[in-house]
């Protein structure tokens, strides 16, 4: 299903993997490789395009950076990289960020990936594992002998 | 949200990882060994889960932070250990670099070198100050120490610029670095005699048996190795480490702009100078990785008959070779294959002392890749320049000034002493360092800004002072065990 707006911008619907519809231009849903793709191998013209990976609270996220990031040109930059901090911030929690970078990894769209990596990476910079563990409520698996033991192998680490 | 965490956790803690922690190393020294897996890990245990994570460990700042994740739980040690993961690692972090620094105007004859000099940039280095005070042997009736030496020789360490990234020496095997590099502490038996990137080597006198030990050090991971004893006296020492982080396609693999660890990587410790036993002629003794042995030889059958043997500056190590000046030229010493020595040309007017100069310095160093000779021309306390030529293209020999100032310009200089040249800023084509009687000056010859970085106490000989750069490389550089 195609839909032409009144400025001639192609349309195309997306449904997540629990049935939510998008309707979005086709430049904006471009901005997926997967999707370009898809698009460009004949997928779109009937219905819609079916996203099994993404549920409709991650895409209408992921739709958001790629309408933002489709309308701006370079010299914006500036705006924009404080956009997506505002973006990121905005995900909340390591979870929500971690269902993020999920969706961008299946939808192939590098900027996103990126900016979810690093801001994970940023998240983890620094901190102790015993921090880490709390702050991603990771179970330390390893028996205190094994934890003794990495950590005495990687003690210049922490000096 | 209880669902949501679930599944996050999952994610970020992926339970694919039943297997133990891989068997612990084998040698006492390999501490990190860890770190550098063999390269037969294979992908086909990863989920898609762990590659999200390793796309968010390469972007951790540091091999620290990433030490520090490996801590965290057994998956993620498993996939930080993988020789696939260390790939993804340092080709991001090189390309990141590329790609900040893609306005630098510096040409290099191959791209390894570019990569090298750019990855300095934005990499922490440090300058290790070493001093030697010579003072009067203790009076002639005491029992004469097992040293031949006629001056009792205490060598002082100390970092010039103090680093986060490099941290001091913790007692192993019954010597403690921290004490002679950081506060500088009287001991006479512990000589730093070259460095190159992370590691550095070093002669600590035993003190059962007088003899010098010799060890290679990491001064990042304090992994270290006691190497067997050359049989020459050494006037000069250093090493050469085949590059440790390579280009995947220069070695045939994958290509792409991707980054590997050379795991089968080399290095060759080498010592110019006096046989231990006496017979007369100049020799090189150089220490091989593969064999654990060293082998020597005389000199002269390596350069050019008739020509001079000696030594006319320190000695650095660049494109994997050991340069020292010798009055006309560089040799280029190739420790790997010593047939491949070859010999920079300097043009006569450049290496020609002029009429009026009182006293003149050679050094060499090397900047953001470029081998530089440093010169000093000392005239009089109101008449001294220091300049800085830079080899643009190592076949025809083509050296560019790069700097040509009148010190005097710049600052006082101190009656009876001429300034003595020691190296180059490793990243900023600007700064040099050099010796102002006690002083150790950091000066920018662009904007003619300085500042004196270091003090030598007033017994110290006024040339016996070294200042070895050491740049942590992106991965630490592993010490090889000796072969049995």
């Amino acid at each position: 299903m195609s839909i032409t707006t009144e400025n001639n911008e192609k349309m195309i619907t997306l449904m997540s993997s629990d049935g939510e519809e998008f309707v979005v231009e086709e430049a904006v849903a471009a901005q997926s490789q997967t999707i370009k793709h898809l698009i460009e191998d004949g997928c779109s013209t009937e219905g819609s395009i079916p996203l099994p990976n993404v549920t409709g609270r991650v895409l209408s996220e992921v739709i958001q950076y790629c309408k933002k990031h489709s309308s701006s040109d370079d010299k914006e930059e500036k705006e924009l990289e404080a956009w997506d901090a505002e973006f990121v911030k905005a995900a909340d929690d390591h979870v929500a960020l971690t269902d993020l970078m999920m969706a961008a990894n299946f939808l192939d769209i590098k900027g996103l990936l990126d900016l979810v990596a690093q801001t994970l990476a940023n998240m983890i910079t620094g901190k102790s594992p015993e921090e880490v563990r709390r702050m991603w409520n990771i179970k330390n698996d390893f028996t205190p002998e094994e934890a003794e033991k990495v950590r005495k192998e990687n003690q210049w680490a922490f000096e | 949200m209880n669902k949501r965490h679930k599944r996050g956790l999952q994610i970020l803690c992926s339970s694919s990882s039943s297997e133990s922690i891989p068997p612990p190393p084998s040698t006492i020294q390999s501490s990190i060994s860890s770190l550098f897996p063999p390269p037969s890990s294979d992908l086909s245990d990863f989920t898609v889960e762990d590659y999200m994570l390793m796309e968010v460990f390469c972007r951790l700042p540091s091999i620290q932070s990433l030490v520090q994740c490996m801590c965290v739980c057994k998956s993620w040690y498993r996939i930080i250990s993988t020789h696939f993961f260390v790939r993804q690692f340092i080709t991001h972090h090189i390309n990141l670099n590329l790609n900040l620094n893609l306005n630098i105007n510096t040409k290099q004859e191959d791209e390894d070198d570019i990569v090298l000099a750019t990855r300095y940039r934005n990499n922490p280095f440090n300058f290790i100050f070493g001093y030697i005070i010579s003072e009067r042997p203790i009076s002639t009736d005491q029992p004469r120490e097992p040293r031949s030496s006629f001056y009792r020789l205490t060598y002082h360490y100390k970092y010039v610029l103090p680093n986060k990234y490099l941290p001091f020496f913790q007692n192993k095997l019954g010597f403690d670095f921290s004490s002679y590099i950081s506060a500088g502490k009287k001991d006479d038996d512990f000589e730093i005699l070259a460095a190159f990137n992370d590691l550095v080597l070093c002669r600590i006198r035993n003190p059962d048996n007088g003899v010098p030990d010799l060890y290679l050090c990491n001064l990042l991971t304090k992994q270290w190795i006691a190497l067997p004893s050359p049989r020459v006296g050494g006037i000069n020492a250093g090493f050469v480490c085949e590059p440790h982080c390579v280009n995947d396609t220069t070695r045939g693999g994958g290509g792409g702009g991707a980054y590997t660890l050379n795991y089968q990587y080399r290095y060759r410790v080498v010592f110019v100078g006096m046989p231990l036993d006496r017979s007369a002629k100049l020799c090189v003794d150089i220490y091989s990785s593969e064999t654990g042995k060293w082998c020597i030889f005389p000199l002269a059958d390596v350069l050019h008959p008739g020509s001079r043997l000696g030594c006319g500056s320190n000695v650095v190590t660049w494109k994997g070779k050991l340069h020292w000046y010798r009055g006309e030229d560089i040799v280029a010493f190739d420790p790997f294959d010593t047939h491949n020595t070859c010999f920079i040309q300097i043009p006569p007017d450049i290496r020609n002392t002029p009429p009026g100069v009182k006293y003149f310095h050679n050094s060499l160093s090397v900047c953001l890749g470029f081998l530089r000779f440093m010169k000093i021309h000392y005239r009089k306390p109101s008449s001294c320049t220091l300049m800085v030529w830079e080899l643009k293209a190592c076949k025809s020999g083509k050296w560019s000034l790069e700097h040509n100032v009148n010190l005097t310009s710049l600052m006082k200089l101190p009656e009876n002493f001429a300034p003595l040249g020691l190296t180059s800023h490793p990243t900023d084509p600007n700064i040099i360092y050099f010796k102002d009687d006690r002083d150790i000056i950091c000066c920018n010859l662009k904007t003619g800004d300085w500042k004196s970085v270091a003090k030598t106490p007033s017994n110290v000989s006024y040339d016996a002072v070294r200042l070895l750069p050491v740049v942590l490389p992106l991965w630490p550089t592993p010490i090889l065990p000796v072969p049995s």
